[in-house]
Order: C-alpha cells, then sequence, then structure tokens
C-alpha cells in the first residue's frame, strides 16, 4: 500500500494526539447522576439485577474507546489515501468525437451516451489503474496525460464535444500506442458507435495493447449529401452547374426531395428514389447566381434520416476578377465582340493614333490590332494583332499565303482550340524566342506565339484577322477567352467548398495575419504563408478567412454511415464499478456506518 | 472562487443519516443534559455532513498564475546539432528560471515525442533528442504543437514555446496554431538560425509541352546560402543535353536562374535533371540535382515488322502516304523493352511467325499496348499461320480474336475416310504399315473430329465406322483386325465413305485412299465428282510398282487432293500424318473469300468494300466476347476486329497486306485507304476528347486534376477512370490511382510516387458501356524531401505563429514564464479538508459527551 495523501509520519501524529485526547476523556470517570426516590426497598431488587450484569457494564467503557478509536483511525488513514501498490492497467480511453456521434438514434444523442459510457470506464478502474482520454476525430488529440484520478477524468470527459469531422483511427491508434508504450498492462477502449472499418480495427498495431469496445447507437437509418460542388461554365461565366451525390443507407427503398438554393432563394427542386444502399447523382445545369453561393438541402422522408449533418451542403463559386481592358484598334468588330463576351472585361477602345502608354497598373489587359508601340505597354497582359517593327515581342519574318494552319505543343491557351479548316490569307512568320510556346505553325512557320517578356505575358497572332475566317469559327472566343485567363491567372477557378476536418489552403489577397471566423464564432487569427492561409475546418458552415467566404461540408460518405457496428472489436466488461473505488471512499463510509451505529448504542446506553 | 461536487449523490448519505440520528437524540437513554443533548446532535449531524461531504467530492475552482511552459524543439535534418545545442542552452536556463513552474521538453522532426527531463541532470545531448523524434526527411510542428498541448496539465498556463527554424513540410503549422489560439494556448517561437552552408537545384523546368526540333529553354532555378562558384549539368535522358549541357557558373546568396538551350528531335517522353556540382560550400548532397519531365508530340511513328519486309512495302507506302512515319523491320528488329516501344505509336506485325515473338517481346508488347496506349496491329498471312502456333499465346490474349476458333467448336471440324487397300498383295508389311498409318492418323486428329476407316478387296467392310476421334482405344482395336486377302476395287469402298461422309456434319470432309493394285475404273471419276459436289476431298497413296498411279492421280485431282506415291512402305505413315496435317490446317483458309462490312464504324468510312476484289486466303479465328469485328468473309469467319485492351488497342487483321492473300487488294483504290485509317485509329492518342489535366508535386505524392469539358462548354460528368503514373525513365513501372469525381466536370486523384520524373495519363470511361470517353496527359516532377528544398529560416512564418497566438517572438528563457496577468482556473479537490473537519468534529463529540463542566464527579 502506498499514500498518496498526507504522509505516514504526519499520521501517525494526528492519530496519536487525537487518540490521546480520546483516551483522556475515556479516562475521566463521569459522575453519578443525582436521582431522589420515594422508597429505596423497591430499588433494592434492581441493584441486584444491576449487580450481575457488572460484568457488562465494565466491558462497555472499553468498547466505547475502541469504537472512538476505530473511528479515529478509519479517518486517519482516509486522509493518508491509500492505494495498492500492485501493478494497475493503464487505459487509453478513446472517445469517439467524430461527426456521426452527433446522429440522434438514441436519445439525447450518441455523444451523451458516449461520454455516460466512458465515464462508466473511468468508474470501473481500480485504485491503481491508470488512465487517458483521448479525444477522437480527425484530429485526435489527448486531453491530459495518463491518471489514476477518476474524478479528474471525468471532468475531461464530460468537456468532449462532437466535432463535425471524420474519426482518424490511425492516428488515435498510433497516439494510444506512443501513451501505453512499456506501460504495464495496457489497453485501448474505444467509445463510440463503432461506425468505423472494420480492417482498420483488425489491422490496429497497438503495440500489444488490448482492444475493447463500448457501442452507443442503435440505427444506421441515415440520407446524406455525400458530395456537393458548382462552378461557372468555361466560357459562359454567368452560369453554373452543380453537381450532388445523395446516398441512401437505409436497409429499403426511400424517397427524398433535394432542392437546391442560390443566393438563399430556392432554385429547383428534384425527387429522388433510392434503393437500398444506393447512390443518386445529380447535376443541376445551367443556374444563376449573382454570389455564387449555392446550397443543397435534403428533405428525407420522416423517420428515415437520424443524421442531419449531411443534409445540408454549401458551394461558394468565387466572383472572377474583373479586367480593365485597352483595344487599340481602327475598329474591329470581331475583336471586340469577342472581348465583350467575356463578361469580366471592362472595356475600353481607342485608336492607334490616340494612343498614349498608359502608365502602370492602369490596365490588366491591352489588346494591340495592327498597331505596335514601339514600347510594349505595361500591363500583366497583351494581345498582339498582326505586330511588326520594333515593338513587337516576336521577331516578324517572311509573308506566307494561304497558310496551313496545325496546331502547337500543349498550351492552356489552346484549350478546346482547334485550328483544323481555319482559312488564312496571308500571314507573317513569327520567330520566338527561347522560352516561347508556338500554338499554331503551317509546316513548321511559327504563326501564333504565346510568352512572357518580364512579369507580362502576351500573345501574338501573325495575321490579320480580317485576313481570315478565324473570327467566325468558335475557335476564335476560345482563343481569347483562354488568354484573358491566361493574363489573370484564373485558368482554374477555386472551387470555395470544402470537406470538413481536411486542411485547405485558402488563397487569400494580403495581410499577414487574417481573422478566422467559424459558424459558431470567431477563430482568431490565422497565420498567411506564400498568400494562403492554412485552414482546418471542424465544422460545416460558412467560414470566413478575411475576406474569403468558404462552405464547409460534411461530404464524407463513410461518416454518413452511421451504422453502429457492435463486435467490431471484444467488448468492454465495465465489472462491479462499487467495488472499485478508491480506498479512502471505503474508509470514509466505513467511518460514517460505524459512527451512526455508535450514535445509536450511545443513546440506547450500550456504549458510553 | 466556485465549488462544486463531483459526485453530489453522495449527499443522500447526510439526509438518510437525518432521521436516523434525530430519532435516537429523542429517544435517548444517556444521562446527557438537554441542551447538552441538542449540542452534541448539532455536532454529529455536522460530523455525518463532513463526510458525506467528503464522499461527494468536493471541488473549490480557484485561480492559478503557475505556467507550463512545453518547449518545442525542432531535431529535424535541416537544423545542425550546433543550432540544437543552442536550443539546449534555452532549456536549460528556461528549467534553472522555472521556479514554481512546469517545463516539459518534446523533441520533433517527422513526428513528435515528449523527452523525460530529469532537472537533476542535463538536457539530453543532440543525438539523444534526434533520436528520441522520429520520421527523418519531414518537420511536422503542427504535430509538435498537438502534442505539446496534451502535455500542459490541468490547472496551469500552457504555454507552448517552438525552438525551430520554421519550416514546416507537413504544413499542418497553421492549422494548430489557430486551434491553438482557440483554446488560449499562446506559442512563443525562438528561431534557430541556420549556421550552415547549402547550395541546391530548386527547380528544373522545361516548357509544358514542345514539338519535335522546336528549340526552348529549360530553366533550371538554383539556390545558395554562400557566393561560390559551382557547375549546372543538364540532362536529357541521363545523357548531356545536346548543345548546352554544362555551366559554370557564380551563384551568389539567394536564387540564381540558368536557362540552358534545348531541342528535341523526336517526339516522345523526355527527362531533364540538373546536377549541381563542383560546391565549396554544401551541406547536404541530395537536393543537388532534379529532374522533371517533358512530353514532346510530333507525327505519329508506325513500327512494321514483317517475315518478309520487302514484300511489306505496299503497306508502308500507304501508311507513308498517310503522313505516318513508318519503320519496317524485319523479325530481329521487333524491341524487347517497353522503352524501344515506347518511341512508337503503334506496330504492325505482319505474316510474322508465332516463333519471332519471344516472351519479353510479348511481355513488353504487353505492358506497351495495356499501360502506355500504344495501337498494335495483327496482320496474318500465310507465314503466320502455316504451322500454327498463335493459340493460347500472350499475343492472343492482347488480340480481339481466337485462334482455336475450330477446336472448341462442338460440331467436328474433320470428317476423315481411310480407304485403305486390304487385297493380298497388301499381305506382309505392307498391311502392318497401314494399320500403323491409320492408327497414328487417328492419334492426329483432335477428339471432336469424326474418323472412319474401311478396307476392300472386292468388298468394302467398315474396319472402324464413322465415329470420334476421341474413341481412341476402341479404334486402334478395329484397326488391328485389319488383314490382307482378296481381290482390289476401290469402287464399293468409296461408296460407303460417299454414303457415311455425304450427311456427316463436319466442316471439312476427306478421305484419304490406299492401294497398292490396280482396280477397275468404272464409276469411280463420276463418284469422285459426286463427292466433290459433296464438299468431299480425296487424297490417293499408291504404294510399290503395282499400283494404278494413274488411276489414283485422277481421282486426288478431280478431288481436290493430292496424290502420294511410294515404293517403300515403311513410308506410309508418314504420308498419311502429313496428309492428316494438310487437311487439319484448319487455322488457314486459302480459298479466295469477298470480305462485307459487318456494322457501320468510322475506320471504314470512305472505303467502298463493294469493290473490294476477293482475298485469296485467310486464318480462320473468332472474335472474341467484347471484340468489335469489322469486316467478315460470307461465311461468317471474322477478317477485321478490334478492341481496347487497358489503355491501348488491338487490331486483328487476319488475311495479309501484301501480294500473297492481298495481291489484288493491292491494285485496289480501297486498300491504301483503308490501312491508312486503320492504323491512324489504333494508334497511341487519346480516346475521345482531349481533357485537360493538372499535375502537382505535394511531399511524396502527385495530384492530378482532370477536367472534363466537352467541346460545347459543358461538364462532362457520371465518368470513371484512373491516372497511371509512369516513370520516365522506366514506363513500364507504372502507379495507377482512381480518378474521383469532385466537381461538375472535375475528377482528381492523388498518387504516392517516388521521387523523379513521371509522365502521367488519365483515361476517363463512360459509367455505363465504360466506352472510352476522354483522355488526357500531364507531367510531374517530384524532388528530394522538401525538408532538404528551404535554405533559410521562416522567420515571417515564426512571427506570425507568436502574433496569431498572442505569443512572443524570439523571448528570453525567462520571459517563457511571464503570465502577463493570466489566470488559470484550477480545480482543487476538498475531500481530505472534510475528512480532517470530520475528525476534528468527533473529538469535539466526545468532549461534549464526556467533559462537560458539572457532569463530573469529583
Amino acid at each position: 500500500v502506498k499514500l498518496h495523501g498526507v504522509p505516514l509520519g504526519a499520521l501517525l501524529a494526528i492519530f496519536s494526539a487525537a487518540g490521546a485526547v480520546l483516551a483522556a476523556l475515556y479516562l475521566l470517570r463521569q459522575r453519578r447522576r443525582r436521582v431522589e426516590v420515594a422508597f429505596l426497598r423497591l430499588w433494592s431488587g434492581e441493584r441486584g439485577r444491576r449487580d450481575a450484569a457488572r460484568f457488562l457494564r465494565r466491558l462497555r467503557w472499553p468498547l466505547s474507546l475502541l469504537v472512538q478509536l476505530a473511528l479515529l483511525a478509519l479517518l486517519v488513514a482516509a486522509l493518508g489515501d491509500p492505494r495498492p501498490d500492485a501493478t494497475g492497467r493503464h487505459l487509453a480511453i478513446l472517445l469517439d468525437a467524430s461527426a456521426s456521434m452527433t446522429a440522434t438514434d438514441v436519445a439525447p444523442d450518441r455523444m451523451t451516451l458516449a461520454r455516460d459510457e466512458a465515464r462508466r470506464v473511468v468508474e470501473s478502474m481500480g485504485p491503481s489503474d491508470q488512465a487517458m482520454i483521448v479525444r477522437m476525430d480527425a484530429r485526435p488529440r489527448p486531453l491530459g496525460p495518463l491518471s489514476s484520478d477518476a474524478v479528474a477524468l471525468e471532468r475531461l470527459i464530460d468537456a468532449v464535444q462532437p466535432s463535425h469531422t471524420a474519426a482518424d483511427l490511425p492516428r488515435a491508434f498510433a497516439m494510444a500506442r506512443d501513451a501505453l508504450r512499456d506501460r504495464e498492462r495496457p489497453g485501448v477502449v474505444l467509445v463510440g458507435d463503432g461506425a468505423w472499418p472494420e480492417d482498420l480495427l483488425a489491422r490496429a498495431d497497438l503495440g500489444g495493447a488490448e482492444l475493447r469496445s463500448v457501442v452507443v447507437g442503435r440505427s444506421g437509418d441515415n440520407l446524406g449529401i455525400v458530395a456537393f460542388a458548382a462552378r461557372r461554365y468555361p466560357m459562359d461565366r454567368e452560369s453554373f452547374e452543380a453537381l450532388a451525390e445523395v446516398k441512401s443507407f437505409l436497409g429499403h427503398p426511400t424517397t427524398a426531395r433535394l432542392h437546391i438554393l442560390a443566393d438563399g432563394v430556392p432554385l429547383d427542386t428534384r425527387e429522388i428514389h433510392l434503393g437500398p444502399g444506393e447512390t443518386a447523382r445529380l447535376a443541376f445545369a445551367d443556374l444563376h447566381a449573382t454570389q455564387g453561393r449555392f446550397e443543397a438541402r435534403l428533405e428525407p422522408a420522416p423517420g428515415t434520416d437520424h443524421f442531419a449533418l449531411d443534409d445540408r451542403a454549401l458551394a461558394l463559386v468565387g466572383q472572377p476578377r474583373r479586367l480593365r481592358t485597352l483595344l487599340v484598334s481602327d475598329g474591329n468588330l470581331f475583336l471586340e465582340g469577342a472581348l465583350l463576351l467575356s463578361e469580366q472585361v471592362d472595356l475600353e477602345r481607342v485608336a492607334p493614333r490616340d494612343y498614349r502608354p498608359p502608365p502602370a497598373d492602369r490596365w490588366d489587359v491591352v489588346v494591340l490590332d495592327r498597331f505596335t508601340p514601339p514600347e510594349p505597354p505595361r500591363a500583366p497582359g497583351l494581345i498582339y494583332v498582326s505586330p511588326s517593327g520594333k515593338g513587337s515581342p516576336v521577331e516578324t519574318g517572311a509573308t506566307v499565303s494561304a497558310p496551313f494552319l496545325e496546331g502547337g505543343a500543349p498550351h492552356p491557351l489552346l484549350r478546346h482550340v482547334a485550328w483544323k479548316d481555319v482559312n488564312v490569307a496571308r500571314a507573317r512568320v513569327l520567330r520566338p524566342a527561347p522560352g516561347d510556346a508556338t500554338l499554331a505553325q503551317s509546316f513548321g512557320d511559327p504563326l501564333v506565339v504565346a510568352g512572357t517578356r518580364g512579369v507580362a505575358r502576351f500573345l501574338a497572332v501573325g495575321f490579320d484577322l480580317r485576313q481570315s475566317d478565324l473570327v467566325v469559327r468558335v475557335a476564335f472566343p476560345l482563343l481569347v477567352r483562354n488568354a484573358l485567363d491566361w493574363f489573370s491567372g484564373e485558368d482554374d477557378e477555386p472551387l470555395l467548398a470544402l470537406a470538413a476536418g481536411q486542411t485547405a489552403h485558402v488563397p487569400v489577397p494580403g495581410g499577414s495575419l487574417v481573422d478566422v471566423v467559424a459558424p459558431d464564432g470567431p477563430r482568431g487569427r490565422a497565420p498567411a504563408k506564400d498568400g494562403s492561409v492554412a485552414l482546418w475546418p471542424d465544422r460545416v458552415g460558412t467560414w470566413r478567412v478575411g475576406p474569403v467566404e468558404i462552405g464547409v461540408n460534411l461530404c464524407d460518405a463513410s461518416e454518413s454511415r452511421i451504422a453502429p457496428r457492435a463486435g467490431a472489436a471484444a467488448a468492454f466488461v465495465p465489472g462491479r464499478a462499487a467495488l472499485r473505488h478508491d480506498p479512502w471512499v471505503w474508509l470514509a463510509a466505513s467511518a460514517l456506518l460505524i459512527g451512526l451505529l455508535e450514535w445509536a448504542t450511545f443513546h440506547r446506553r450500550l456504549t458510553v | 472562487m466556485t465549488f462544486a461536487l463531483a459526485r453530489p449523490q453522495a449527499l443522500w448519505l447526510a439526509l438518510a443519516a437525518l432521521p436516523w440520528i434525530l430519532w435516537f437524540s429523542r429517544r435517548s437513554l444517556s444521562d446527557l443534559l438537554p441542551a447538552q443533548r441538542v449540542l452534541s446532535t448539532v455536532v454529529r449531524l455536522l460530523w455525518c455532513a463532513c463526510l458525506a461531504a467528503a464522499l461527494g467530492r468536493p471541488l473549490v475552482v480557484r485561480d492559478d498564475n503557475r505556467v507550463a511552459a512545453v518547449l518545442l524543439l525542432d531535431t529535424s535534418p535541416s537544423v545542425s546539432d550546433e543550432q540544437i545545442d543552442a536550443a539546449r542552452a534555452f532549456v536549460e536556463r528556461a528549467r534553472a528560471a522555472r521556479g514554481e513552474n512546469d517545463v516539459v521538453l518534446v523533441s520533433f522532426a517527422g513526428a513528435a515525442r515528449a523527452v523525460p527531463l530529469d532537472h537533476r541532470r542535463a538536457v539530453p545531448a543532440a543525438a539523444a533528442l534526434r533520436a528520441a523524434a522520429a520520421g527523418a526527411d519531414a518537420t511536422d510542428i503542427g504535430a509538435a504543437v498537438a502534442l505539446g498541448r496534451a502535455l500542459v496539465p490541468a490547472g496551469r498556463i500552457g504555454r507552448l514555446v517552438l525552438l525551430s527554424d520554421g519550416q514546416d513540410t507537413e504544413g499542418g503549422l497553421g492549422a494548430e496554431a489557430q486551434a491553438a489560439a482557440a483554446a488560449r494556448v499562446r506559442i512563443d517561437t525562438v528561431p534557430l538560425v541556420r549556421d550552415r552552408p547549402e547550395a541546391l537545384v530548386r527547380a528544373v523546368e522545361p516548357p509544358p509541352g514542345a514539338a519535335p526540333g522546336e528549340p526552348f529553354e529549360v530553366r533550371v532555378g538554383l539556390s545558395s546560402t554562400e557566393a561560390q562558384h559551382a557547375r549546372v549539368t543538364l540532362f536529357e535522358d541521363d545523357l548531356p543535353n545536346p548543345g548546352d549541357a554544362v555551366r559554370e557558373i557564380d551563384l551568389g546568396v539567394g536564387r540564381t536562374e540558368v536557362r540552358f538551350r534545348a531541342r528535341v528531335t523526336e517526339p516522345g517522353l523526355v527527362r531533364y535533371r540538373a546536377r549541381l556540382d563542383g560546391l565549396a560550400h554544401d551541406t547536404h548532397a541530395g537536393n543537388n540535382q532534379l529532374a522533371a519531365p517533358l512530353r514532346v508530340a510530333g507525327q505519329p511513328r508506325v513500327l512494321i515488322v514483317d517475315g518478309q519486309p520487302a514484300e511489306a512495302d505496299a503497306l508502308r507506302r500507304a501508311l507513308c502516304d498517310a503522313r505516318l512515319r513508318v519503320d519496317l523491320r524485319d523479325p530481329a528488329g521487333l524491341p524487347r523493352k517497353v522503352e524501344d516501344l515506347d518511341r512508337f505509336d503503334a506496330v504492325v506485325l505482319s505474316d510474322l511467325a508465332p516463333e519471332s515473338l519471344g516472351a519479353d517481346t510479348t511481355r513488353a508488347l504487353s505492358t506497351w499496348v495495356h499501360d502506355l496506349g500504344g495501337g498494335l496491329l495483327f496482320v496474318a498471312g500465310p507465314g503466320a499461320f502455316g504451322q500454327g502456333g498463335w493459340e493460347d499465346s500472350g499475343t492472343e490474349r492482347l488480340l480481339p480474336v481466337r485462334f482455336d476458333a475450330e477446336r472448341r467448336r462442338e460440331d467436328p471440324r474433320l470428317g476423315l475416310i481411310l480407304v485403305v487397300d486390304k487385297s493380298g498383295s497388301m499381305a506382309g508389311s505392307k498391311i502392318d504399315l497401314a494399320k500403323e498409318a491409320a492408327r497414328a492418323t487417328a492419334d492426329l486428329l483432335d477428339p471432336t473430329d469424326l474418323i472412319g476407316v474401311v478396307a476392300f478387296d472386292s468388298q468394302a467392310t467398315w474396319l472402324v465406322s464413322l465415329q470420334r476421334a476421341a474413341n481412341r482405344t476402341r479404334i486402334h482395336d478395329d484397326i488391328t483386325r485389319l488383314s490382307a486377302g482378296g481381290g482390289t476395287s476401290i469402287l464399293p469402298a468409296l461408296r460407303e465413305a460417299h454414303r457415311e461422309l455425304g450427311p456427316a456434319r463436319a466442316k471439312k470432309k476427306h478421305v484419304i485412299v490406299l492401294s497398292d493394285g490396280q482396280s477397275p475404273e468404272g464409276g469411280v471419276l463420276e463418284l469422285v465428282q459426286d463427292m466433290v459436289r459433296d464438299g468431299i476431298t480425296l487424297s490417293t497413296v499408291g504404294v510399290g510398282d503395282g499400283a494404278d498411279r494413274t488411276l489414283l492421280g485422277q481421282i486426288a485431282e478431280q478431288g481436290g487432293g493430292r496424290f502420294y506415291f511410294t515404293d517403300q512402305a515403311d513410308r506410309i505413315p508418314r504420308i498419311f500424318t502429313r496428309e492428316t496435317s494438310e487437311v487439319t490446317r484448319g487455322s488457314l483458309s486459302e480459298e479466295p473469300v469477298r470480305v462485307h462490312a459487318t456494322r457501320a464504324a468510322e475506320v471504314l468510312a470512305g472505303v467502298d468494300l463493294e469493290s473490294a476484289p476477293p482475298l485469296r486466303g485467310h486464318a480462320v479465328a473468332r472474335s472474341k466476347p467484347d471484340a468489335e469485328t469489322l469486316l467478315a468473309t460470307d461465311d461468317g469467319d471474322p477478317i477485321l476486329a478490334r478492341w481496347r485492351v487497358g489503355l491501348g488497342r488491338t487490331v486483328a487483321f487476319l488475311s495479309d497486306a501484301k501480294a500473297r492473300w492481298a495481291a489484288e487488294w493491292l491494285r485496289w483504290p480501297g486498300y491504301a485507304r483503308l490501312w491508312a485509317q486503320l492504323v491512324r485509329e489504333t494508334i497511341r492518342h487519346p480516346g475521345g476528347e482531349t481533357f485537360s489535366m493538372r499535375a502537382w508535386a505535394q511531399g511524396g505524392r502527385a495530384l492530378a486534376t482532370v477536367d472534363a469539358i466537352d467541346r460545347n462548354d459543358r461538364f462532362v460528368d457520371d465518368l470513371v477512370g484512373e491516372v497511371a503514373a509512369l516513370p520516365a525513365e522506366r514506363p513500364s513501372d507504372r502507379v495507377t490511382a482512381p480518378l474521383a469525381q469532385t466537381a461538375p466536370g472535375r475528377y482528381q486523384a492523388a498518387l504516392r510516387l517516388a521521387p523523379g520524373a513521371w509522365f502521367l495519363r488519365a483515361t476517363l470511361r463512360s459509367g455505363e458501356d465504360r466506352e472510352t470517353v476522354g483522355e488526357a496527359e500531364a507531367a510531374v516532377g517530384l524532388g528530394y524531401a522538401r525538408e532538404y528544398a528551404d535554405l533559410e529560416p521562416d522567420l515571417q512564418g515564426l512571427r506570425q505563429v507568436a502574433a496569431a497566438t498572442g505569443g512572443r517572438f524570439a523571448p528570453s528563457p525567462e520571459q517563457v514564464f511571464d503570465t502577463g496577468g493570466e489566470l488559470v482556473r484550477t480545480p482543487k479537490e476538498l475531500w481530505a479538508d472534510a475528512l480532517a473537519l470530520a475528525i476534528v468534529l468527533g473529538l469535539v463529540d466526545v468532549v461534549l459527551r464526556r467533559a462537560v463542566p458539572g457532569r463530573r464527579t469529583g
């Protein structure tokens, strides 16, 4: 036995002192109570009987003292908080705090029941057992070191709230394995809904620790949105397409309705018929939303869904950057039309004779139609149509008649652009510099070239558009669109919808520290590195990272599969919790019981 | 300060004790004075309450200002021993200044571990600290912060002190810093500034694509912490880059870029590797080279391998006219390695004997077609099928046809009747040799074939009635009964053979006549004509000078067979087996056949098959179940079939493409067009649409995103597919990962790849009919571990982390314990206090009972 409370010396001192007081009090003789009686003879018989019980009366005094000393001993011993020195178990209690723990198939929810179960595990610990609580979600975290203090452990358990992420079981196991390494009698108790991949449990490397589980939850009935995303069409930037996947985790056919909202306004509703375990993928084409905020809401049939987190999903599509564009031309409606097809273009026109070199940062794109200024305009994107002279980004060579256009090497500007059957009357051969890309050529002679000069990107077309039928082909607006995207660096728009529990790097304009606001309130400031903030969203809903809004969804089929699986690991048997309390509790309880009995015997004059 | 009870249910004990105490107090027999009794009762009630309260585990929550400082020490390879020693000194000073505060140490690299600190001893040495952490070649600061937070004991102000160069290779620091800030755990950051020289190749950047012969630049990004001289070498596929391979440069401190001129003449995948040498100041050698791939697109290259290359010239010219680059080789020139095959977009195996393809070649072809998307055209021919042997071969497994068509058919392929002369002149060795020949013939046949043996002298006698050759034992026994005797008359025996064979269900019906004598001719040749009309062919064998060569010759000639003569009886068995081999050559038919299209296909567009002359022969095979038969003979034998094999396509053309079976086709105008379209359709090219794919390296993984957008600006959804990653140096060692749709028209995959240059090819198929809808290509280079990629400490990052969590940047060890007025609420258990009070109350009770003045006698 080892003392964890008051040290032995102090206990002995306390006991000696208090014992001495008790003994002294009992050594004092008590004065008898004087009672006057009417006739002494009446009491003589009584006195005879009392004389016969003299022996018992003599025992009453030491017995009373012994009882008092026993009471004192019990309480003083309890103060020492003695515990057996035997080797106890070392438990890692992995408390599932994943999204599926919010399921309401049991009242009030799985998390509450899991906390109760975890507390039961702690209550079942022996005095020499130690345990640590690991909160298990996508980022498992030990909530404290190994401890034998049941109350402290229970306090930790009570504070565990479910996150909206999936449980990272391998990482939790690794954590438990590390914590229990070289410990005696190690054990891992998994407390949760059992919606864990069985193969993970089978492959779990726990370093010899025994794996037990306590499963809460009753039903796996759920319908969930397991994927939701929206994108702009590459050409028609005002229109969007959204894609939703709805999966049934029911064992019978069911019907549900999926509502699509854009900027908060209902746009479309589809009725979905799903067989057992079926997934429906629904595409919503040609959607329109000014702010690009889409939301999918699932309306399952009553009684078929115990998990609400996956019934809503968000997709926020960022607004394309506006491009201030200057067209320097004597008039080219085809070129102007192709530019105006892009809604992100703010176009201004100027005739070559009125052209003045613009200041830096005035224009994002400058288009030079059959006009080449001696100095290239200071803009990040330049389009040259039939360039010539010293100001051309590429040297120009001989003129070829009726060239046969062929595509060059793969390039972002050539996405969906086909040169086949494009007719050109005459073209100037361009001489690209090393590093430039040839987008179109005729028998090896480059005619359309793209490249970079300094910080500016350029596209050079070696022929007059009016002497070609390119402008009436679909390839032309595509080429212009691709060029604008390439100039603005938006050849791939970000998809501002994330899955909860996955780290994402959110591009944020400027700022080294950015405010992060979660759906449940501010989360402080996050450092930005290389223009992006590493965000780990642990709740579904709308997050704000600086000026950027992001929709965070559960969208995890494995987490939507909430069916509890008892038997995945051997069940934890709590044992008789009441017998496993700390010894001081038993000592104190015994003292209380004896004290009450002593009270009764004292007042019935069995003890003094 | 607040109070709470952990087990409030214990208070029920006090409530339960109350009536007990009061009842006995009221019914007391003791001689206590009333006031004394009341007082004792109150004390005893308080005593019970104290014990019940103790059992209820009372807590008091108080403010505390003690700090638990968890020092997170970066021991990753980017931190030197000297830096770690400096950090150890920091830890020592912090320990010395801790007072009532706690100090905990964590060592981390790719993983984090707590290091037990014995306050009587010095902090473990650098080597021990490095050993304590795990996961070399990485720095996971996020994991260290997470562990550090877990190690802060309850009731202490948590303070994490990050001693690091800030190079977080796993990218988890930002998110963990956020979580720490949310939990009000401050992170102080102490930068460990690099003190070792380092130079590295930061990037190798060829253009996204190039055309053959087109000059381009390969940019090589270099970084150095010291100004020093260096030599940079650029390799193209392990050979120095032609024309511009080596540069002697002076590296400045910081970043330097070197541009190499490059040009690739041949299409294909090229790997550029830059190497940094001759460095005077460098620590890690592993980051001194880096590779990146480049895909060079060009005119498709086709390899024709023909048993007789000179005969394949017509095919070569047809393909050249279709603007294809054609190599014509003999079988010895067929590449045996995938890398060599990968230089071609299609391979035509024309009239090749099966033995021309070794096991290595077959394996390489299989990988090339399946994994690299190569196109294989198998063109039959008499040379290829003269001796058979394609059945069950590796090549056959690639092809859309099966060559064991006849063998596996339920109906007999061959009905063969041996008509054997048993006249007296055959007595002796001749009849024995005839028996042996008959038995050998029976053994040669396929079990499903039919065989019959008719012996004749002046009469015909069935030795073996027409039956399946599977009954070999019985057939052998029956043949043994053959004995010589009697005259010679062929006609009755031929009649019997005709009678039995005519109605028999066999694709080929044949009779072999063996005779050594003169037979009456009357009616024989007429019967032979009748037999031919019934599809029966006849061959004859004459033995010895006495044989009627004229008649036997005429029978063979009119019967569409062969006439054999021998004067050596011991050759009879050999003649029979040869003849049997001839007629069992069912995999080859040299009868003129016309072909017709079995279905409309783009590959046949513009080819006027109506005007196509007949082919003089073809190989007999049957299409595999998933294959697409495009051309067939009027008998239904497939001539042209195709299918997909993995990423590639294979085509089987079961006639030839030269002046043997296709002699008339060479003059047919459709010949060149058919072959040009056939090869163009089969060559390696994206199936369906060409989608765009982006690929980038992240950690040890390549992430690939394919955008499936059709020409009408619509997203293509509901596709399935995969990405195959092929190392530039060994395309056969591929790694694949499935593509999953993540958004309209967007499919993503992640591949865990070894460092090197990788070429990625994505294939997307329709989820319904598995037809290829589109393909995409990209290249990605994976370099050395990120741990070695950054030279400078990320001071800005460390500052930001400190600022985001309210911590200090570069604090002194003493400042670590500065709470700044911060307090933490600490729960303290009071059960021991309650017990102590109960002890006191117990004593008071005894005093009240026994030591009250006035109750004692003197």
